[in-house]
């Protein structure tokens, strides 16, 4: 079973690539089950767009208690039969999302999920690794392979860094880092200044995704542009990045070498004036 | 419905009448069973009948000890009779589940456990309000057609009259071993109850006498002991857990073993007198170290670093009792809020104190702004938040609780930083202040009295005891204070303790302790102590110090306002002051000589010695050939005292006052006699000696430490 998790800077698109890949891997007839690992539950919408959105966190609050947890019913199949479970988790600006996070993960390990019914586990985790409650996946061990989504802004690498610090620091645990999804912002430079800085990491650059208006019109229509439009450019692109990620072995799975933060802006500075 | 219930539980407690068919409705409520009644029985019984259609159960619930074979259920046990099995079962889950959910809201006196803490209990009076509480108050507590009118203390039993349309019912309270002649009802705890006058031939007469004795049963318990009422302290119920702190371990009021945060925060509160609720926004991990976590309604044990079975704190503690979910969904701001709330209406008491906890703090919460936000609702009813540390929390009692001045100032005082007010030493202070004439209006820090408080600011006089620690705690009820502050040198000694008097008087324009005033109050122990000092000049005391530590000898600061140099000079014994040279003096330069005129301002500058020291080595080599019998260091846990055996020692063994002074005295000498560390010194040769530490300060702060 593979196991992937993909992280990335607030907005990148963790969840467009996500949702595309467990897509990809179930036509390609594997049996996958997608965690959306982020309290607010958006992970699946696009997976399962007719369905009523359960979450674990919301059931546990209703049931009062965690013995009896009806783990089947939370499982929603989507398209091409991808099951889906959603983490979920408090309000904002309430509770501690890290810590549902770390207790859904804890909740599937304990009712036997993903054992041996799944091929690939997809974890899609909120934005940046800001406690250890949204490192779970790659601690709890749901995560093998990470992918960063990234981009050519500042802001988007430096999250990405700092995601692969969550690597390193859990690296005991079997994970290694798969490479740089890129989701281009048609910046400058934008793919030599990301080949670079995934160079840097010690990782590669994985199949970059062209911005494209079609996965916005998807996602107003609560789809993956997989589904909404299949045979545009950019679902060729997402079916080329799944090629490579399919393609992935564990020697090309690496710990990254993450830079310090001084020598993180000289990166960034020299980029910016070559 | 829920309403309703909650709304019934506004009746009042102590009324047997209203309690009892209460919780029978309360029990049949939504259950296959109904309760017919209940009535409470000697040992501590409470029975219920049960009906279901023909079918009858009764279930005994033992409210306060275990039973051999029943169904544990809180402090006791659950066992049904009559009926089938499949009845008795469905009975008992019945009335554990009603149970239940009733402790989940409240915890009604009547089938409480109670004075688990109080060990000690005299056959008096007092006894009345000290075990029982507002469980029986003469003229309110009605059993049926009887009222309990009142006590009487009559041939060592305490006589309990229940009035009657007819007829008076007297029972008796003795010691358990007392064979005085009427029916014997019941034996709670270290007592017997006798039927005095009638032999409860009627029902009434008999459910009267189960009552009280249940009731008895209630309040006592196996471990609880009968003596003399001189050895009891007078605790009311504010303050029963005082017997068990730490402060009466230790004579000095400020040598507690705890950090002095705990001090501050915790026993502060603990061993305040008044009604006073804890409540935290903890977890349920945190309520595992209470004692019954059985509802939200919990009792605060000793504290949860000091677990102690079967003890519990006076105060009532309660909690927002979190669970993980609450924590990851939403927090306990809410439940928070509404228990805040909730014991203010039902518990009315005059302090609310509430902490926060690790939970609370991670998921957010802010107890703060909740306490801030509840001010409007409360109507006047002080919250204490010490979420956000202790450093405001005596000047916020003083806020909460002084009222503005009603009287011109008389001769009455405050006497703050003393100590908890049930120390001897203090005590004796008030006693000796009384009796001149100065009332004494509260005591206040480390720990307080609530009504006292009120007349807090009525005082013409604020004493001070002269330590850091009180100065801390007390600059910022300064601004507060209408009253002068005087802050004499701490009354330790007899000498001490009549310079303290005479500083208070003399800022009061009273007349000063005269010597044959000093000599009639210490007439007593005169005899005593000239027998106590000749014995105490044959010894000798080493003082290790360092030589820069000389500034630190006079003050009183310094020692925590103990000056035990002039105590022990006092006391008549020879002072060997063995000062060690350090590295930041030079040799030529010794400082000797202020400690030379340090020792000539004592009463006896020839019985004492001032001995330089070189080396480590050489304080080694002194030590053991000393013939001092007791030793004071400033090196923290310095080995080389109980190693040449010596006895250690340390200003925590000093008390306040007259008496003080002779129990400090006849303290000491014990130690001197002792033979323990001149016996078993060659067992502690293997444990290493540490160095002296570089930074004097460092070990100034830390002398609190040193032996204890």
């Amino acid at each position: 079973m593979r196991s992937i998790a993909f992280y990335g800077k607030g907005g990148i698109g963790k969840t467009s690539v996500a949702s595309c890949m467990s897509i990809l891997f179930a036509s390609a007839g594997r049996r996958v089950l997608h965690i959306g690992c982020d309290p607010k539950h958006d992970s699946c919408y696009k997976l399962v767009p007719d369905q009523p959105m359960r979450t674990v966190m919301g059931t546990l609050m209703q049931l009062g208690s965690d013995e009896h947890l009806p783990i089947k019913d939370l499982i929603m199949v989507g398209f091409k039969g991808v099951h889906c479970i959603e983490a979920g988790g408090p309000e904002p600006g309430v509770g501690c999302a890290g810590r549902g996070i770390t207790k859904t993960m804890e909740m599937l390990s304990l009712y036997g999920l993903p054992g041996k019914a799944y091929d690939v586990v997809v974890c899609d985790v909120l934005g940046d690794v800001v406690c250890g409650g949204f490192a779970a996946p790659m601690r709890i061990g749901f995560a093998k392979e990470i992918y960063i989504v990234v981009s050519g802004e500042v802001m988007a690498m430096y999250a990405a860094n700092n995601i692969c610090r969550a690597v390193v620091s859990n690296r005991r645990n079997g994970i290694a880092l798969g490479g740089l999804v890129a989701n281009l912002r048609n910046l400058p430079h934008e793919i030599e200044i990301l080949e670079r800085f995934a160079s840097t990491l010690g990782t590669r650059l994985l199949h970059p995704i062209p911005m494209d208006e079609s996965v916005q019109i998807a996602e107003r229509s609560s789809l993956t542009v997989l589904t909404f439009a299949p045979l545009s450019d950019a679902a060729r692109h997402y079916e080329a990045l799944f090629d490579e990620i399919e393609r992935t072995t564990p020697e090309d799975c690496v710990i990254p070498t993450p830079l310090e933060y001084d020598v993180f802006r000289k990166f960034i500075a020299e980029e910016s004036f070559r | 419905m829920r309403k309703k219930v909650l709304d019934d539980m506004r009746i009042d407690e102590n009324q047997p009448d209203e309690f009892f068919p209460f919780l029978s409705r309360y029990v049949s409520m939504g259950g296959r069973f109904r309760c017919e009644h209940i009535s409470p029985k000697a040992g501590g019984l409470l029975e219920f009948n049960l009906l279901d259609g023909e079918r009858r159960i009764t279930v005994v619930w033992s409210v306060s000890r275990a039973i051999e074979s029943c169904i544990p259920f809180r402090d006791g046990g659950i066992v049904a009779l009559g009926g089938d099995k499949s009845d008795q079962v469905a009975a008992i889950r019945q009335l554990i589940m009603r149970l239940k959910a009733l402790f989940a809201q409240h915890t009604p006196l009547l089938i409480e456990k109670r004075n688990r803490e109080i060990e000690d209990v005299a056959i008096g009076p007092d006894m009345l309000e000290k075990l029982f509480g507002r469980l029986l108050v003469p003229g309110e507590t009605r059993c049926g057609e009887y009222v309990f009118a009142d006590t009487a203390l009559e041939g060592g039993a305490l006589h309990f009259v229940f009035s009657g349309p007819e007829r008076e019912l007297v029972f008796a309270l003795a010691a358990a071993d007392n064979t005085g002649a009427g029916k014997v009802i019941a034996r709670p705890g270290p007592f017997v109850l006798f039927a005095l006058q009638y032999a409860l031939d009627s029902e009434a007469e008999l459910r009267a006498g189960h009552f009280l004795a249940y009731i008895l049963d209630l309040g006592t318990h196996y471990r609880m002991q009968i003596v003399a009422s001189s050895d009891v302290l007078a605790a009311t119920d504010g303050v029963k857990m005082q017997a068990t702190l730490n402060d009466f371990r230790n004579p000095n009021p400020f040598f507690l073993d705890e950090p002095l945060e705990w001090i501050n925060k915790f026993n502060a509160l603990f061993a305040c007198e008044g009604r006073i609720v804890f409540i935290s926004d903890c977890d349920r991990e945190c309520n595992l170290y209470f004692q019954h976590h059985n509802g939200p309604a919990e009792y605060f044990n000793l504290a949860p670093w000091n677990i102690q079975p079967e003890r519990k704190m006076a105060l009532s503690f309660r909690s927002t009792d979190a669970t993980e979910m609450d924590a990851i969904m939403t927090g306990c701001e809410d439940r928070l809020r509404s228990l805040i709330k909730e014991v203010a209406c039902r518990e009315r008491p005059q302090l609310i104190a509430v902490i926060d906890s690790c939970m609370s703090k991670l998921s957010g919460d802010s107890v703060t702004r909740v306490v801030e936000s509840l001010v409007p609702e409360l109507g006047g009813l002080p919250v204490l938040d010490l979420t956000m540390g202790t450093d405001n929390m005596w000047a916020r009692l003083i806020e909460f609780f002084q009222v503005p001045r009603q009287s011109p100032p008389d001769a009455s005082v405050n006497l703050i930083g003393f100590g908890h007010k049930r120390l001897p030493g203090l005590a004796e202070l008030r006693s000796l202040l009384q009796a001149a004439g100065v009332c004494v209006n509260t005591c206040f820090i480390p720990s307080f009295n609530i009504d006292e408080l009120h007349r807090f600011g009525d005082a013409a006089l604020n004493v001070l005891y002269p330590s850091p620690i009180v100065g801390d705690y007390f600059h910022k009820v300064k601004p507060l204070c209408t009253a002068p502050i005087l802050e004499p040198p701490a009354p330790y000694g007899f000498e001490g303790t009549r310079d303290w008097l005479n500083a208070i008087f003399r800022e009061l324009d009273m007349e000063l302790v005269s010597d044959e005033c000093a000599e009639k109050i210490t007439s007593q122990a005169a005899d005593t102590w000239r027998a106590l000092t000749l014995e105490s000049s044959q010894f000798r005391i080493s003082v290790v110090l360092m030589d820069n530590h000389f500034t630190a000898l006079y003050m009183p600061q310094t020692r925590l306002g103990v000056p035990w140099l002039s105590c022990l000079d006092e006391m008549g014994f020879g002072i060997d002051l063995l000062v060690l040279e350090t590295e930041n003096t030079t040799r030529n330069g010794r400082p000797l000589q202020e400690f030379e005129e340090l020792v000539q301002k004592f009463r006896r500058p020839a019985s004492h010695r001032i001995i330089p020291v070189s080396s480590e080595q050489e304080l080694q080599e002194i030590l053991e050939g000393s013939s001092s019998s007791l030793v004071y260091t400033e090196v923290f846990n310095d080995r080389r005292v109980t190693t040449s055996g010596k006895t250690p020692f340390s200003v925590m063994d000093f008390e306040m006052g007259f008496a003080g002074a002779l129990r400090t005295l006849e303290r000491l000498l014990g130690y001197c006699r002792s033979q323990f560390y001149r016996r078993y010194k060659k067992h502690l040769k293997c444990e290493p000696v540490p160095r002296f530490f570089e930074k004097s300060e460092l070990l100034l702060s830390r002398h609190g430490d040193s032996y204890h």
